[in-house]
């Protein structure tokens, strides 16, 4: 009796292991000719090809703003691909649903809804994270999602086709200039990677996919890779897009 | 003796009189957005203002249970930071915590914010060092603008609600 007991708790606990480990939101890299749709995470692909680049509207931070910069998408510095103020930059908070780009069809200042439906993207993708980084830990998830949500629900209105794809906050490198912040460059970076977890947890509820880019940026500590910064800490130089750009291509959403 | 303390008392009361009528009274039944309507006229910009939804208060403020009308506008031009606002509270009491809040929102504005328009629209941060609160009757007015918009937003509340 004690051992059929012990047998069947055992058999219990193992069960439950096995369910664990196979309810990750992370996914096993598949084959070449295959791209999975299952879950949030895109995973690796087939390479997709310059034309499948080419049809994404980027929206999102000055580290996304710096693609045009670096001259990695087609068009290069008179890309129209970007999505951005006259600044180049953006945050992620109540009002950005509702803020002015400059429209890449007609290069005047219009509302974000108005530029998305001129050039009705194939794919968006939204990255946001850095700016505003501390604040967003203060006000918590909840906020976070609801400012996020409106972005994405303007975006649907407007171009009810388009693939949203959100895509993982970049980290910041080590020599980042931390005395504007009230948190050092480690927290600063545990910061990003708790807002993504929120991104990837939104874009699950709400049916999207999750770029997690960082797979390629980041070094064993959890910093960005030294290289790929241009000596400010958090932008990029040129081979770190081309990195990022290869990484879109390989974990392609079908 | 005697006349110098009766001189003393005259004087005291008179000035405590002066005092009394000189002190203003405001309306207290004016809808925010009616006043921020009328606040928009004599402050027009391009591209106009957008209205702060509940959320904004909500996620933003530290007590957003405080006041009974509200009204929050924004500059839609995504690199002008130009926002203000107005709250009714139902009493003097609520009044006095509304004042602390709005405050504090202003002063965590400055602080977060700052870093963030700097780098992006440095032209507009000394709207942030003119940002300010103020107080009519049982209204708390705010504003994020240069320091002669300023003035003429508390200018155009005070006209608006002053009895």
């Amino acid at each position: 009796m004690k051992r059929k007991l012990l047998f069947t708790v055992t058999a219990i606990i193992l069960a439950f292991l096995l369910n664990s480990c196979t309810s990750s939101k992370t996914l096993p890299v598949v084959s070449d000719n295959e791209v999975v749709q299952s879950g949030a995470i895109l995973a690796e692909s087939k390479d997709m090809g310059d034309d499948y680049i080419d049809s994404f509207l980027f929206f999102g931070e000055s580290t996304t703003y710096h693609m045009k910069n670096r001259g990695v998408l087609s068009g290069g510095k008179d890309t129209k691909q970007i999505l951005a103020n006259r600044s180049g930059t953006a945050i992620l908070d109540s009002s950005t649903y509702n803020m002015t780009v400059i429209s890449p069809i007609t290069g005047k200042e219009v509302l974000l809804k108005d530029a998305v439906a001129a050039v009705r993207p194939k794919y968006m993708l939204l990255t946001f994270g850095l700016n505003g980084a501390v604040g967003n830990i203060k006000k918590g998830e909840e906020y976070f999602r609801s400012c996020y949500i409106k972005l994405i629900d303007t975006i649907k209105s407007a171009s009810p086709d388009t693939r949203i794809i959100l895509g993982s906050c970049f980290p910041v490198a080590s020599n980042m200039n931390m005395s504007s912040y009230t948190v050092t460059v480690k927290e600063l970076n545990s910061y990003i990677e708790i807002t993504n977890q929120w991104t990837l947890d939104l874009a699950d509820d709400e049916g999207l996919r999750y770029l997690n880019v960082n797979e390629v940026l980041i070094d064993s500590n959890g910093y960005l890779k030294f290289e790929y910064q241009v000596g400010d800490g958090h932008h990029l130089t040129r081979d770190a897009y081309l990195k990022i750009l290869e990484y879109i291509r390989t974990h392609g959403y079908k | 003796m005697k006349r110098l303390l009766i001189l003393s008392i005259t004087l005291f009361a008179t000035a405590s009189l002066l005092a009394c009528s000189n002190k203003k009274e405001y309306l207290d039944s004016i809808p925010c957005a009616d006043i921020l309507n009328e606040v928009e006229k004599q402050l027009p910009i391009e591209l106009g203002y957008e209205s702060y939804d509940t959320d904004h208060v909500k996620y933003n403020f530290e007590r957003y249970d405080l006041d009974d009308d509200h009204a929050l506008r924004y500059s839609v031009r995504s690199d002008n930071i130009d926002e203000f606002g107005i709250f009714h509270a139902p009493d003097e009491k609520a009044k006095a915590e509304l004042l602390a809040v709005t405050e504090s929102y202003i002063e965590e504005m400055k602080k977060s914010k700052r870093t963030f328009i700097e780098s992006y629209a440095p032209n507009e941060t000394p709207k942030l060092d003119s940002a300010e609160v103020r107080d009519y009757g049982n209204y708390v007015a705010y504003a994020v603008l240069s320091e002669d918009n300023c003035e003429l937003f508390f200018e155009t509340v005070e006209r608006l609600l002053e009895k």
